[in-house]
């Protein structure tokens, strides 16, 4: 999350500025692979926080192997949310923020050769921690 | 395959950003209710990486488990290609022509599908250039498919089964200048007589917006190996009608995310008339089900929606004073700029 944030604020500063600001209204509490952190904005800047922080207006927990899935488009959003695979939880404001960031973010990255390596990594990464079997089980 | 090599890319930067190239392939085999496509592409400057893109598609529909497959994205440095070759090259996926057949492997990065196979040309290819000033196609309307398609760890033979080649490249501003309507018969070889399986082939180019025709629409047709009709303008109509109330998958998932839940209309059937003097024919076809590939433009969120339909043909008609008839299944394409979605946004230019 870090590094994706960082390649925004390199390549597409105008998205990740956008970003940050949203994330100083409404701060996001994110579950991901047994591990828990804050995304917020302070000063203009984005940044993960280890630890709660206990204001979030957002929660989001999910998986590794489903953001990857996410991202490749082998699932679709929908999917996730019917199986909770992906659970998001918010006020109304909060969830239009998160959507929006969410938008803002897969534009400013789009092209980025960059996002498209961590992306690449971080799939690895996931496909070492899984069987195949998992990896067609998990569907 | 005389005709079928990728093209020369000049030297004018700006044409070369504009530049879309890619080999398509698809298999149908009715009998076991498999219907797949390949698509190896490369868009952009290639002698920019910055500004050079590629993808491959690899996306089967199994009539008793659905869609599985999707786009991935690969960068310049995966792909390998000499202009005036067949031989196209991304990442591990590779189209490579060889004693007489194309050969072609893919895999996708999540290794939920994988494809070995060759298709072997069994009817003369056509290539039509400039059409609407700007793309180009290469087109075998039959081949024959051997080989075998990994699902998910399921293995699924693929013997001889009727297959499909196009080639398309040129140059074009995805946001303005291109859309399709485009679909393809091939009876079985089993229904007649030995090397006279009737092969279709019809497309039309539009604008991005789909309103305005950039070609007119064309309806080919080969009788065993051998181009024999082709149908053009006003001999030939197309419509597109209904809803299809399907789950539509959309790919690359990135993309989808910029618009979740809003799948472009995917409509209920196609109908396709020609006459020509005493030949005339009919088409009906039934769509089952459709997947979405998403192709973002050069710049903003903007994005080409090509609707991939699966379906059922249903043909009767008369040729050269005989009657002619067949079902069979197979694909057709409709393509055109996506919408954005619609809903507010927080936060953004504030």
């Amino acid at each position: 999350m870090s590094e994706a944030l960082a390649i925004l604020e390199g390549e597409a500063p105008a998205a990740y500025g956008t970003i940050a600001r949203l994330l100083g209204d409404y701060p996001c509490r994110c579950e991901f692979a047994g591990e828990g952190f804050d995304v917020r904005g302070t000063e203009g800047h984005a940044e993960v926080r280890h630890g709660s922080s206990g204001r979030s207006r957002v929660n989001v927990a999910t998986t590794a192997g489903a953001v990857v899935r996410l991202l490749d488009g082998t699932v679709m959003l929908e999917g996730l949310l019917s199986t909770e695979e992906l659970r998001v939880a918010g006020d109304a404001e909060g969830l239009m923020a998160l959507a929006t960031i969410s938008e803002v973010a897969i534009g400013g990255g789009l092209r980025s050769l960059d996002m498209l390596a961590l992306f690449e990594r971080f799939r690895a990464h996931v496909a070492l921690t899984k069987t195949p079997n998992e990896r067609f089980d998990d569907r | 395959m005389t005709g079928d090599a990728i093209s020369a890319h000049g030297t004018d930067a700006a044409d070369a950003r504009h530049k879309s190239e890619w080999h398509h392939f698809t298999f149908t085999d009715d009998a076991a209710g498999v219907n797949g496509m390949v698509n190896l592409a490369v868009s952009g400057d290639v002698r920019n990486g910055e500004r050079c893109r590629a993808a491959v598609s690899l996306i089967v529909y199994e009539r008793e488990h659905g869609w599985s497959g999707t786009m991935n994205v690969y960068t310049r440095d995966d792909v390998r290609f000499a202009s005036g070759q067949i031989d196209l090259a991304v990442g591990e996926n590779a189209v490579r022509f060889a004693g007489g057949r194309y050969h072609v492997r893919a895999r996708l990065k999540d290794d939920s599908v994988a494809l070995d196979a060759t298709w072997t040309p069994q009817a003369e290819a056509v290539r039509i250039e400039n059409m609407g000033g700007f793309i180009n196609t290469f087109i075998v309307p039959r081949l024959a498919t051997s080989g075998e398609v990994v699902i998910r760890g399921r293995r699924v033979a693929l013997q001889a089964v009727p297959g499909y080649h196009d080639h398309n490249w040129g140059t074009w501003d995805w946001s303005r200048d291109l859309g399709w309507n485009w679909g393809y018969l091939l009876e079985a070889p089993s229904s007649g007589p030995a090397g006279t399986a009737t092969s279709i082939v019809f497309g039309q180019v539009t604008d991005a917006t789909r309103s305005a025709a950039r070609t007119e629409l064309v309806l080919m047709v080969w009788r065993g190996d051998e181009l024999t009709h082709v149908f053009l303008d006003d001999a030939v109509t197309l419509e597109i009608a209904g809803r299809r109330a399907v789950a539509v998958p959309r790919v690359p998932g990135v993309m989808a995310l910029l618009n979740p839940g809003r799948a472009s209309r995917i409509p209920e059937r196609l109908v396709i008339r020609a006459r020509d003097g005493d030949d005339e024919l009919e088409i009906e076809y039934v769509v089952e089900h459709a997947v979405q590939l998403l192709i973002p433009h050069s710049t903003g969120l903007q994005h080409t929606v090509v609707s991939e339909l699966v379906g059922e043909y249903r043909l009767r008609g008369r040729l050269d004073g005989t009657p002619v008839a067949f079902r069979c299944g197979g694909f057709a394409e409709l393509a055109g700029a996506g919408q954005t979605r619609a809903l507010p946004r927080i936060g953004v230019g504030v």
